[in-house]
């Protein structure tokens, strides 16, 4: 993200970022939480599997994503709202093109808006 | 709650310390640390700091086998109940298994515009109004959780829904449905339970049903049980699907199972419903099967371990196996469970290194679906 920052790369106002120490850790639970807590999109970033320093970090984490998609489809919401890249951390432009075409697709599509739902 | 109302609640008072309770708990056999009365006598006993950060009170299962067991009737797991609700308010809230997967998927269900999909009961007979009604829980979630052991939830739910088709019934389910909060109500979260409640009861009411069938039996227990002190009258009846199939047993064909087979008895079935003959009046329904019971069976029947996704350990999985090795040593091949939670435990268990059984874990609605034949819908 700095290096896409040199480039005069800003997020975008209504973003927030949440560092861990590595992909591998994050959990099935801490992505479901993200969505109930209202986000229109969750994009989970992690090292290429060749660079990953514990091994499998990065494989763990494709795991965790693919566990969460199916989740969130029977929950009703869209899985491509979880977004999933591996890239390395000098690949700043590579960052901007991902984040921009994350971004965009919520633009088009929408926020999650309550349905028909009554509650 | 205050540990006065508790012991009130739970007549504790009436105990005899004759220690029947201990000698029954599934826990206390491999974890000589916990006793469901020393439990009580510490919370009484000991100043209220410490008892309610006392670990061992997320240890027991609540399968009910020493209120069962207890010459005074107390209501050990209830007493256990609200012990937690204090505990939990006083910052001991367990330690969630499985990440806390399940609990954020109820936080997703709780979410403004939760509307669950009803995608994986393509194919099957099913409307969005009616006087049955179908409540699958959290069934299909459960499936992507415990993919890793080969649990199929959403295979239990269409299972029971294809036997409510061949019998004719075409229930109504729902997308605003959301978990029945059982689990939540043994962990001591008495305010989750009652906004869960309110939900699901609202959501089955605006289907217009008269009749809500259950295939899972904690859920069973919170709609007959719990919910109706919870929001009163209920507008509808709880109804477990065994009783359903059993009126009408006779008009569907099952193809001949050929096979050895034995029950684990589910503990909300078994022993607070007292369903302990209508499973194996199915189960024996089936042509060519070859049923044999274990020796611990009915309201004797041993816990699967299950401890509502909290602090599951090392004796929750010798539980596991002590009772896979009592199955398997019937010389059964198939070992049939009712309860979801049951099949998941077990099926955990069989994974375990100190394993040495081999036995297939099946739902019994599973088992009845495959083997439906020369029905209405055929297999």
């Amino acid at each position: 993200m700095e290096n896409a920052a040199k480039d005069g790369f800003c997020l975008n106002p209504g973003t927030s970022v949440i560092p861990v120490k590595c992909s591998g850790l994050i959990k099935v639970s801490f992505l479901l939480r993200l969505f109930a807590k209202g986000s229109d999109g969750v994009l989970v970033l992690g090292c290429l599997e060749q660079d990953c320093r514990y091994f499998n970090g990065s494989i763990r984490c494709g795991k965790i994503v693919d566990e969460t998609r199916k989740i969130l489809e029977l929950a009703g919401i869209d899985a491509t709202r979880l977004g999933f890249h591996l890239i390395s951390e000098s690949q700043g432009r590579e960052f901007k093109k991902i984040f921009r075409r994350f971004v965009k697709q919520f633009s088009k599509r929408g926020r999650r808006v309550a349905t028909s739902s009554s509650r | 709650m205050s540990l006065r109302q508790a012991v009130v609640r739970s007549r504790a008072y009436l105990c005899l310390e004759c220690g029947i309770c201990t000698g029954s708990c599934p826990v206390s056999r491999f974890n000589a640390a916990y006793s469901p009365r020393l439990t009580v006598e510490r919370a009484l006993l000991l100043d209220e700091e410490e008892s309610l950060h006392d670990h061992e009170i997320w240890a027991c299962l609540t399968c009910g086998t020493c209120d069962v067991r207890c010459p005074s009737t107390v209501d050990f797991t209830g007493f256990m109940r609200d012990l937690r609700e204090r505990a939990r308010k006083a910052g001991n809230d367990g330690i969630c298994t499985h990440a806390e997967t399940i609990e954020a998927v109820l936080d997703l269900q709780l979410s403004p515009n939760f509307r669950r999909s009803t995608s994986w009961l393509r194919s099957l007979q099913t409307s969005s109004r009616g006087k049955v009604y179908y409540f699958g829980g959290c069934l299909p979630f459960l499936d992507v959780i415990f993919e890793d052991i080969g649990f199929e939830g959403t295979k239990i739910g269409r299972s029971s829904v294809r036997l409510l088709n061949a019998l004719g019934i075409r229930p109504a389910v729902s997308c605003d449905e959301v978990c029945c909060g059982h689990d939540a109500y043994w962990t001591g979260r008495i305010d989750l339970v009652r906004t869960l409640a309110d939900i699901n009861v609202k959501a089955i009411r605006r289907t217009g049903a008269k009749q809500v069938i259950f295939s899972c039996p904690e859920c069973f227990y919170m709609f007959k049980h719990i919910y109706p002190d919870i929001v009163g009258d209920l507008g509808f009846e709880p109804v477990y699907i065994l009783n359903v199939l059993l009126e009408a047993i006779d008009k569907v064909k099952f193809k001949p199972v050929n096979a050895k087979v034995t029950y684990q008895d589910s503990c909300r079935l078994a022993r607070i419903e007292g369903m302990v003959t209508e499973p194996r009046q199915v189960l024996q329904a089936l042509p060519d099967v070859d049923f044999v019971e274990m020796q611990r069976m009915g309201k004797d029947a041993i816990c699967c371990g299950s401890s509502n996704w909290v602090s599951c350990s090392r004796v929750n999985k010798q539980i596991q196996i002590d009772r896979l090795t009592e199955a398997a040593s019937t010389g059964a091949k198939i070992l049939v469970t009712s309860c979801p939670k049951c099949n998941i435990h077990l099926r955990c268990a069989l994974r375990d290194e100190d394993c040495k059984v081999d036995i297939d874990v099946i739902d019994l609605m599973v088992l009845l679906a495959s083997h439906l034949g020369g029905g209405k819908r055929g297999t």
